[in-house]
Formats: structure tokens, C-alpha cells, sequence
């Protein structure tokens, strides 16, 4: 243990990009910037957070990797088209995440177990076997840097789903029905940012991996099954 | 890590001490006993005398304001040729870029000052500016914390007694400052006058815990209290299980209001008031040494620094096996079975120092900037007890944690005014023995 460069929090954005959130495309990345915006205004977490934005169709578009958000003018921008793998998203994430762990050690670095944000408004393609990338990754006996998932369902996405995809029952969310969905977006970025200030606050001075806050216009998704 | 080389690790209950160190450190003495006390003295309150009715002053109006006519001071050009000046230093790196790959870490450059430089003759308006080790804090300016109970940013204290030299400090971290939190570290130390011994505790509350500043407050208060009536109670051997649970008692008390405590009671003492805590005692020991009782619960630390190594003495937070870091700590009111105290020495030329993990995390093993600029600066005790303070208010990015910290040195390694050493590192002083 030599001395540390500093402690950092790897924070990841696995976003849906499917064509059903083509209409929604637009508040996506409308809640991306205002998120970037509130962590400009909070240097003290935004330090001590690496910053990842991943989207999902059939396939993985890295977009943004282990970026310093102080040193970004402007985030990527996501799309919307195609399918929905969970398996590629997961199996991105099953590869990147033991990687961007050991390159921010390399570079001197302690780093807290990772967060991903996970968002999506439906059901994966049917007949994948994306469970088993999920195991993999969330177990902590396979994966070392094993990451906190907080998932975040909206529109028709289904409790049991994001129960599944959440690695606690507590950080699985659904919007309330009716509510709009362009709406729950925007909120899912405002807790995000909650989240990654006080986990980035809380990190160093206490004994919190990750706090977790509730969206507005989201309930649990326990309550539902 | 290396293990502490003095061989002087001892568990009170068992005798075998393991061997000695390197040749190159002559082993302290083990630890005298503690002078038994004669005949302590019952203690009788005098008797009550009610203090007589107040009765206020007449009032008479202030005179009034005269400002004091302006002199401007003579002006002393500055001095040429070499002055102190603080070393050039590169503007800091710009923030990690995006690639993965770039910027592996380098050699610690010289640590500076934020703004300006060391000044000689005028006072610099920057002279207290921040120490920067590495790449700086964000600056702003602390909000305030909470009113009541009311918590000073920063703390610092120095004194001596014949043969032991005490600097302290604690100060609110950035985290803490930006937030309008309170400092929730706190340090209480003492002088128990029979024996000479420093009695001392150091306690760092849990930040998700609400009124962890009370509970690491608290924590101290009592820590060194127990410990200083079981010094006047003649004991030889701290009892140091019963100092840990008088602390705890004393936080679950603080829920209770004195009555006995329910399960609840003692479940809301831990999410209100939880805090580590580590205490202990140092003596003065023969040729200047020092020996040093520490006993703990949590995280914080205590290093031996010696010779420009740091020894770490307690455990404190190592990387788990599965590679990735948690902060989570144990803490009071919650007691841990075993409590012991265990017993170092300190040689002539080192220095102990407890610390909380905001002072802990960013030293590591000390080899790093702030480890080189730690040991340089407390090699020997500094003079002035608020230099300590600047030192540790270093500032360091995503290092953001109240910081605690504690130095003791034998005192014949402090510059006593008007030059020189005090005395020979023969001098016991107290009342040990």
C-alpha cells in the first residue's frame, strides 16, 4: 500500500437505446446534461467520481469511459434504435468493468466498488440467456469489483425484471403507472446525481458503499411483486 | 508492509514479550508499573456555601470612539539575494483525461504553498494559505456548521511536561466545509500529574451517524476521564476493556437521559452517536524513551515515526481481498469482545503519532508526498503548536475528511526557546518510577 493518488467512485450509465425510447431520446440526454451541469456545482463529489455512459440496442456503444466530468465540456449523446440485449449490456460490463478497476490502480488509485445505473423501458429480447452474464457479473466470487446495480424500470418494464437486474430488492425501481415517461427520466437523473454526490461525500468519511436515492414518480419495485 | 521492528508489540496479560529489534535501536525498557498510590485520599466535597445575590454594577456609558491617529508603518523594501521563498512549483496537472491509459503516477513533486510564498519581514497576506501536496482541494469558502453544540473548524494545542512534548490538531474536513457538517473528529488529552503519564484519546465519528460530533466528543471526554481515575485509584495496570465500555456507556447513556437502555435505545445510540475510538497512555521511560499503551475501536491509526519510516501500531483499513475499497468501520456504543491494551516503545529519536483515517488514508505507507513532508516537519516537535494545524490542513484532492492527529516526542527532541535541546535524553521527568 503505497500512497494513494486518491479514492475514486466508478459510476456507470447503462442506458437503453432500443427503438422504443426513440420518443424519449431527447429527455435521455436532456437528463445527462443537467446531470453533468449539478456535478460541475459539487466539486467535491465530482473529484472523487469516474464517470461512464453505456448504451444498449442489439449491441454496445461505449460512449463515455472512466471520464473526469470536470474535464468534459459535453456529454455524448445517445440514440435510439433496435433491440434490447441485456446479455450485450451485461457482457459489456462483465468486461469493462475488471479493467477500468484495475487501470484506475494502476494508476495509483484507490477505487470503491462500482456503481451502475441501469435504465430501460421494457423487456429483453426474448430467448436470451442474459441471466448468466448477470450472475457473472454481480458475483462477487466471479467478478472481484462485483458492482452495485440500481435499476431503474419505466414505462411497461416489469417489476420481476428489475428485481432481477438490481443487486438489492431496495435498489430496484418501476415508475408509477400513467406517470410520464419523458417525466420519470428526468427524475431518474436527479437522484442519480443525488446518489453520486453524497456516495462521493459519504465515501470518504464514512462507512457508506452507496447511497441510493429513490427517483420521484418511481416506487420500489418490491411493492409490486 | 514491514512489521514494527522494535519487537515491543506486548499483551498485558501474557510475559513473553517476542524478541528484540535490529541492533541498530537499543529496546526500551518494558514498561514500569505504574506507581501504586500510597493512600488516595477520600474525596470530601467541601461544603456548600450559596454564593452571595448579584447584584449588577452601576452603568455608566462608555466613552466615546476616538480612532487612534494613522501612522502608516515605514517601509522596508524587500531584501535581495535569498530570501525564503517557497520553491517554484509547475501549475498542477490538468484533471485525468479520458483515455484509460494516460498519466501513471509519479514521483511526489515538492509540496507548495496555494498562493504566494514564504515571507520574510511583512507578513504575506498569503502566509497562511494551504499546503498543496499533489494536485489541490477545490478552494471556496466553509459554510457554517450547525449551532448547537457549538464546533470550531479547527483545533490545535502544544504543550510540555518535563519529559514528554504533546502537539495536536484537528480540523474539519473539506467535505465537511463545502456541506456546513460539523467536524466530527475530536481528540481530549491530559496529564496525570502523580505519574507523569500523558493520557490521551482520539475519536472519529461516522459521518451517516447524525451526531457522531457529540458521540466522538463524548467518546474522548470520557475515554481520558476513566483512564485518569484508574491512574488515581493507584492501579498499575489500565483497565482499558472498562475505559472502551465507560465511553460507550456514556453514548447510550446520552439516548437514555440516565435510565437503563432498551434494545431500541442502544439500536438509536449506534445510527445517532457512532464513533471509533482509540486511547491510551504514553510514560516517560529511562534514556528519554517513551512507552505507549494504545487500545481501540475502528479504524483510526497510530504510526511510530522513526528515522523517516512510518510503523503503523494499529491495523487500520486495508484493501479487501476482492480488490476494491470499503470505508466501513466498526464503532461505539458497540463494543468489540476483546479490548486490550497493547504496549510499544518509542526510542529517543521517534515520535508516536494517532491519527484519524482523514490523516491515515492520504499518508499510506508514507512513502508518498505527504508521508515525505509529515516526517520532515515532525522529525522534531515544531515550536509553534499551530504549526501543526497548517500541516495537517494540507490539501489534496478527493482527500476531503475531517483530519486528527497527535504527536508525541520525548522532550528532548523539542527546540526549547533561547536554542538547544532541553536537557539530555537521560531525563526522565514526572513522577514515574
Amino acid at each position: 500500500m503505497a500512497e494513494t493518488q486518491g479514492q475514486l467512485l466508478p459510476v456507470y450509465v447503462l442506458a437503453d437505446e432500443s427503438g422504443s425510447m426513440h420518443p424519449y431520446v431527447g429527455d435521455l440526454n436532456a437528463g445527462l446534461a443537467s446531470l453533468h451541469r449539478a456535478l460541475l456545482g459539487e466539486p467535491m463529489a465530482a473529484a472523487k467520481v469516474r464517470f461512464s455512459v453505456i448504451g444498449f440496442a442489439n449491441s454496445v456503444t461505449e460512449r463515455l469511459i472512466l471520464a473526469d466530468l470536470r474535464a468534459e465540456s459535453e456529454l455524448p449523446r445517445l440514440t435510439a434504435s433496435g433491440g434490447t440485449s441485456y446479455e450485450a449490456a451485461f457482457a459489456a460490463l462483465l468486461r469493462r468493468i475488471p479493467q477500468d478497476v484495475d487501470t484506475l490502480k494502476s494508476q495509483g488509485y484507490r477505487v470503491h466498488r462500482p456503481a451502475v445505473f441501469f435504465l430501460s423501458d421494457g423487456q429483453p429480447n426474448y430467448g436470451e440467456a442474459w441471466q448468466d452474464r448477470h450472475r457473472e457479473l454481480t458475483d462477487r466470487s466471479v467478478t472481484k469489483a462485483a458492482p452495485n446495480i440500481i435499476a431503474c424500470g419505466i414505462g411497461q418494464a416489469q417489476a420481476e425484471t428489475m428485481l432481477s437486474v438490481a443487486t438489492q430488492s431496495e435498489f430496484a425501481f418501476i415508475s408509477v403507472p400513467g406517470a410520464q415517461l419523458g417525466e420519470s427520466i428526468a427524475q431518474f437523473f436527479t437522484a442519480l446525481t443525488k446518489s453520486v454526490v453524497e456516495s462521493g461525500n459519504a465515501m470518504a468519511s464514512g462507512n457508506a458503499e452507496l447511497v441510493v436515492e429513490k427517483p420521484e414518480g418511481f416506487r420500489l419495485a418490491i411493492d409490486e411483486v | 508492509m514491514p512489521n514494527f521492528p522494535f519487537g515491543k508489540r506486548r499483551e498485558p496479560e501474557r510475559k513473553d514479550r517476542s524478541g528484540p529489534g535490529p541492533a541498530s535501536v537499543p529496546p526500551p525498557k518494558p514498561p514500569p508499573p505504574l506507581p501504586a498510590a500510597s493512600s488516595p485520599p477520600a474525596y470530601e466535597p467541601p461544603p456548600y456555601e450559596p454564593p452571595p445575590p448579584y447584584e449588577p454594577p452601576p452603568y455608566e456609558p462608555p466613552p466615546p470612539y476616538e480612532p487612534p491617529p494613522y501612522e502608516p508603518p515605514p517601509y522596508e523594501p524587500p531584501k535581495s539575494g535569498r530570501e525564503a521563498k517557497a520553491p517554484a512549483r509547475p501549475p498542477s496537472p490538468a484533471p485525468t483525461p479520458k483515455s484509460p491509459q494516460a498519466a501513471p503516477p509519479q514521483a511526489p513533486p515538492e509540496p507548495r504553498r496555494e498562493k504566494g510564498a514564504r515571507h520574510a519581514g511583512r507578513p504575506s497576506p498569503d502566509r497562511w494559505a494551504r499546503i498543496v501536496l499533489g494536485r489541490p482541494s477545490p478552494e471556496f469558502e466553509p459554510k457554517p456548521p450547525p449551532s448547537d453544540p457549538y464546533r470550531p473548524d479547527t483545533l490545535f494545542d502544544g504543550w510540555s511536561t518535563p519529559a514528554i512534548t504533546v502537539r495536536l490538531a484537528s480540523v474539519r474536513g473539506d467535505a465537511h466545509r463545502y456541506g456546513g457538517q460539523p467536524r466530527q473528529d475530536d481528540i481530549a488529552v491530559a496529564v496525570h500529574e502523580r505519574t507523569g503519564a500523558v493520557v490521551f484519546a482520539v475519536a472519529d465519528g461516522v459521518s451517516q451517524a447524525k451526531q457522531s460530533h457529540v458521540g466522538a466528543a463524548l467518546a474522548c471526554r470520557t475515554a481520558v476521564q476513566d483512564v485518569m481515575r484508574q491512574l488515581d485509584g493507584g492501579k498499575t495496570e489500565v483497565d482499558w476493556r472498562r475505559t472502551v465500555s465507560a465511553a460507550a456507556y456514556q453514548l447510550v447513556m446520552r439516548v437514555t437521559r440516565g435510565a437503563e437502555p432498551s434494545a431500541e435505545q442502544r439500536k438509536e445510540a449506534q445510527s445517532l452517536l457512532a464513533t471509533t475510538l482509540v486511547t491510551g497512555l504514553v510514560q516517560p521511560l529511562e534514556r528519554g524513551q517513551l512507552g505507549v499503551y494504545l487500545a481501540h475501536v475502528g479504524d483510526s491509526g497510530a504510526w511510530l515515526l522513526h528515522r523517516g519510516a512510518f510503523h503503523p501500531l494499529l491495523g487500520g483499513k486495508a484493501e479487501r481481498e476482492d480488490g476494491v475499497f470499503s470505508s466501513s468501520v466498526r464503532a461505539l456504543p458497540w463494543v468489540p469482545p476483546q479490548i486490550e491494551g497493547t504496549w510499544f516503545g518509542v526510542p529517543e529519536d521517534g515520535a508516536l503519532l494517532v491519527g484519524t483515517d482523514g490523516f491515515g488514508d492520504p499518508l499510506g505507507d508514507g512513502t508518498g508526498m505527504v508521508g515525505q513532508t509529515i516526517k520532515l516537519e515532525l522529525n522534531r516537535p515544531p515550536r509553534e503548536p499551530r504549526a501543526l494545524a497548517q500541516l495537517l490542513d494540507f490539501s489534496r484532492e478527493t482527500f476531503d475528511d475531517d483530519r486528527t492527529l497527535l504527536a508525541i516526542w520525548p522532550r528532548h527532541r523539542l527546540e526549547e526557546p533561547g536554542g538547544g535541546p532541553a536537557g539530555t535524553a537521560t531525563g526522565t521527568g514526572g513522577a514515574v518510577g
